[in-house]
């Protein structure tokens, strides 16, 4: 045995160790495809879209730990740890990966252009059928729509049927072939235990690639319930008294002036929109674009969706949980708009809380209690007209900008940055890059509310409220 | 460790798979956060430029303890 311990040293040619990420990057890239087959309501790609950056970060830790353990064992080290070869596919993973990506939000950007739909149709052609259903159900059904594709509008009527009406679509390189598969695959509206079954049956004899939707105009007695399950396509839904419940992997779901509770959960979903709701609203899972207006019930989100965001009087409280950000409101009388980088809240006069990531927040008119924490972002922040409520205030990094009426107690900090204000009242303290401004502005009646400002690094202005210009006095 | 390897060896293999892990980091941040790529590349240049000088600092030969004092 040689003095390294290594039996083999020195005995055998060297031979680099062939390293785990080729195989590794196979075995995701076989699985991603396996699973899109296999699975095709989940949305891989659109995963692949988002995460892929992912792979480079894992792939440079795996070369990294490789090359310290051989560095650990004596072993030659690679001159350069990443290949030419491999930076060269690096970058077609990089652009392959940017590609996907900008289409994945095209597709979200433009969502009847085909593209953006699961599986290219480029194959046949569509092949339209009239469809057509009825079945008497009483005044307070429970209809259960099952998974087809297609676009839904459910209006309630007075009457005690459900009538379905619109045309089925089937996509098939001729005509024979496409009246078979449509005579295969019947409209089905029956009863089935204690609610009532719509959907279109796929027939045993219908190949899985053959596409059928349909695009249905249904009306139901005022006191229906709905349930939709695993669907594609959109769902519009108006003026039923009963409940919601929405579970789809990819739906546009648009609901007015319902008189139940609301619920809906989507893998994947480009719009989500519910007006004139007289129960509790939860929405759950992925998608892009919340609308929620005149709300009666309680509100909560918990999700990933990373659109628009906008909320207008809600009654009762509301709670969002989405991507980092915790917003909690106890009533909702203005509006609240966020998007990726921006929250804008308007006219809220009973508390509320904000933490989140990286924003700008803007907040007008208000007069509630206000507890807002941003890691990164600028915040702007002008009270309603009379009596001020505690605030407080916090960025890890950005400017913060108050307009404010005399009658409060302030406190307000920056690690690095000045701190301007209007009000000589207050005294200010600086050293090494650090402000802070104490004091209590005289006005108003009662105990003068607490207004808690900091920020780690940027500038702090407190302005006069209606003063027009900011009349500087340097801190 | 090996001490027949110098180190510097091992800062210039890990230049590479570093560079790949900080890209990868500055395109998640592009797609999940409001900071994007046109924002964050000069941290591809500050981590060449860390690695690079880590590269050379620990290349220097170590000082003789007979050479001065």
């Amino acid at each position: 045995m040689n003095p390294t311990g290594n039996p083999y040293q020195g005995s055998r040619p060297f031979r680099h160790r062939a390293s785990l990420i080729g195989p590794l990057i196979l075995i995701l890239i076989g699985c991603a495809f396996l699973v899109s087959n296999l699975l095709p309501n989940l949305p891989v790609w659109q995963f692949a879209a988002d995460y892929w950056p992912f792979l480079l970060v894992g792939w440079g830790a795996i070369r990294s730990v490789e090359i310290l353990i051989a560095y650990s064992q004596g072993r030659p080290l690679p001159h350069f740890g990443i290949s030419g070869g491999e930076w060269m596919l690096v970058i077609f993973l990089t652009v392959f990966g940017s590609m996907l990506f900008a289409g994945h939000r095209w597709g979200e950007r433009f969502p009847n252009a085909n593209i953006a739909r699961r599986g290219l149709q480029i194959f046949g052609e569509g092949f339209d059928f009239p469809i057509e259903a009825q079945i008497q159900a009483g005044a307070a059904p429970k209809l259960v729509i099952d998974d087809f594709s297609g676009d839904v509008r459910i209006v309630a009527a007075d009457g005690e049927s459900i009538q379905a009406r619109g045309h089925s679509t089937v996509r098939a390189f001729n005509d024979t072939d496409a009246r078979r598969f449509h005579d295969e695959s019947p409209l089905e509206l029956k009863r089935e235990g204690d609610h009532f079954l719509l959907r279109v049956r796929r027939g045993a004899g219908v190949p899985n690639l053959v596409r059928l939707s349909a695009d249905l105009d249904v009306t139901v007695p005022r006191g229906t319930s709905i349930e939709g399950r695993g669907r594609t396509g959109d769902v519009d839904i108006t003026g039923i008294a009963g409940d919601v419940d929405i579970n789809s992997d990819n739906a546009g779901v648009r609901i007015n002036n319902v008189g139940g509770r609301v619920r809906i959960e989507t893998r994947r979903s480009d719009m989500l929109h519910v007006s004139g709701a007289k129960g509790d609203v939860e929405l759950r899972g992925a998608g892009e674009d919340i609308e929620l207006q005149d709300i009666a019930g309680e509100v909560k989100i918990a999700g990933f969706y990373r659109g628009d965001l906008s909320f207008r009087a809600l009654a009762k409280p509301l709670h969002l949980e989405n991507r980092g950000t915790d917003l909690r409101v106890d009533k909702l009388d203005g509006s609240i708009k966020m998007d990726r980088g921006d929250f804008e809240a308007e006219n809220i006069h009973s508390p509320m809380t904000l933490h989140t990531g990286s924003t700008d927040v803007k907040v007008k008119g208000s007069s509630g209690i206000m507890d807002i924490e941003v890691a990164r972002g600028d915040i702007e922040m002008s009270p309603a007209a009379g009596p001020l409520s505690n605030w407080k205030v916090r960025t890890g990094a950005g400017d913060v900008e108050l307009s404010l009426p005399p009658g409060f107690e302030m406190l307000a900090r920056t690690g690095r940055g000045e701190i301007d204000s209007d009000f000589a009242e207050l005294h200010s303290n600086s050293s090494g890059g650090n402000a802070e401004v104490h004091g209590t502005v005289a006005g108003g009646t009662g105990k003068a509310p607490v207004i808690d400002v900091s920020t780690g690094r940027g500038n702090i202005r407190i302005q006069r409220a209606g003063s027009g210009t900011l009349q500087r006095q340097s801190q | 460790m090996n001490p027949n390897m110098p180190p510097s060896n091992l800062f210039r293999a890990l230049r590479g798979p570093v560079l790949l892990m900080t890209l990868g980091g500055i395109l998640a941040l592009d797609h999940f956060t409001s900071y994007n790529f046109g924002d964050t590349w000069p941290l591809l240049l500050i981590v060449v430029g860390v690695m690079t000088l880590a590269e050379h600092l620990v290349g220097r030969p170590p000082a003789s303890p007979y050479s001065g004092g």
